[in-house]
């Protein structure tokens, strides 16, 4: 029973942290279901918010840190949303925005983790900058993104915003009544991605 | 014809004007309301068809023209009476129908086929005084 018990340990760190062939460590965060994202957008209406409450995708992020720079290098690191689960509160400008994001053509919305400095494992409510591409409606946009690292009961929690246009990914916001309606081109893009290592 | 013509230009660029301010307004006052044009019923904005909903007001204005020189006679009263009275006569003879029809088939709320309706009214009342002054 001893010998299984230590098998199954060593089982368990091997898949958690181990090596490339660079000889560096390779870390993993799971992505927890209670992350979200939301876009806040506005009309000459009025404002509006739309939430992804809920992350049920199983993505996990890989990386390796380099000691020397505090650099985390994210290898097939990828956060993936379902567009259609956008939810704005109001029916009328969801079902507009999922039309405008495309989201029968391209249903995912997914963010490629690519680096993150000034990581550290020990400092907690530090800001890192994160370079993340990221994929919607069919176009690629690289970005970087100021995080607000969290740490607590073992989690890791990555609050940042961006502030995007439409346009950035080659898509029209929507206007009606030949254009007197309109949802203006800017958007934020706030993200809470509750991270556990694993 | 040139009375015709020019009567009907004018009422068009006025209705077209307070048509304008009365869409601004209504974003502006009735906020959940202008927020249903962002219904999929609605079409979206395009080059194509833009033109068209400019194109609005100078049609009602020349249905209405062609409307005052047949029946001005029976309109009595001062400017403001006659326009009045075209401005009902249009929302009850025209617009009334149209929007039952419209409620009936097309997923609007009853709100906003009421703000067609006023609006259908105060646009008649506007040309309803241009012709009222330029062609009594």
């Amino acid at each position: 029973m001893r010998q299984l018990l230590l098998i199954i340990t060593a089982l368990v760190a091997m898949s958690s942290t181990y090596r490339t062939g660079s000889g560096k460590a390779l870390n993993r965060w799971v992505v927890e279901s209670s992350s979200s994202l939301n876009i806040e957008g506005s009309s000459n209406i009025n404002d509006f918010r739309c939430d992804i409450t809920e992350y049920v995708m199983q993505d996990t992020l890989c990386y390796n840190k380099e000691d020397r720079t505090s650099r985390l290098a994210f290898i097939n690191s990828c956060v993936t949303l379902d567009v259609k689960r956008f939810d704005c509160h109001h029916k009328y400008i969801t079902n507009d925005l999922r039309k405008t994001l495309k989201a029968d053509q391209y249903p995912l919305l997914k963010i490629h983790f690519l680096f993150m400095d000034n990581f550290s494992a020990d400092a907690d409510n530090s800001k890192v900058t994160g370079t993340i591409d990221i994929a919607l409606a069919g176009v690629l946009k690289r970005t970087q993104v100021q995080f607000l690292v969290k740490k607590g009961e073992g989690r890791i929690h990555l609050t940042g915003e961006k502030h995007l246009k439409f346009s950035d990914f080659g898509l029209v916001p929507p206007r009606k009544l030949a254009g007197l309606i309109r949802i203006n081109e800017e958007i934020t893009v706030n993200f809470l991605l509750k991270l556990r290592p694993i | 014809m040139k009375k015709v013509l020019i009567a009907g230009f004018t009422a068009g660029v006025v209705v077209l004007l307070v048509s304008l301010g009365l869409l601004y307004l209504s974003i502006f006052l009735f906020p959940a309301v202008a927020e249903e044009y962002f219904s999929p019923v609605f079409r979206g904005s395009s080059g194509k068809t833009d033109w068209l909903f400019y194109a609005h007001p100078f049609i009602l204005s020349f249905s209405l023209k062609w409307f005052w020189e047949r029946y001005k006679e029976i309109f009595e009263g001062n400017l403001i009476v006659r326009a009045i009275e075209v401005a009902l006569v249009y929302g009850i003879v025209a617009m009334v129908p149209v929007l039952w029809l419209t409620y009936s088939a097309i997923d609007v709320s009853i709100t906003v086929v009421l703000t067609w309706l006023a609006y259908g009214i105060v646009q008649a009342f506007v040309a309803g005084l241009i012709f009222a002054k330029l062609n009594p």
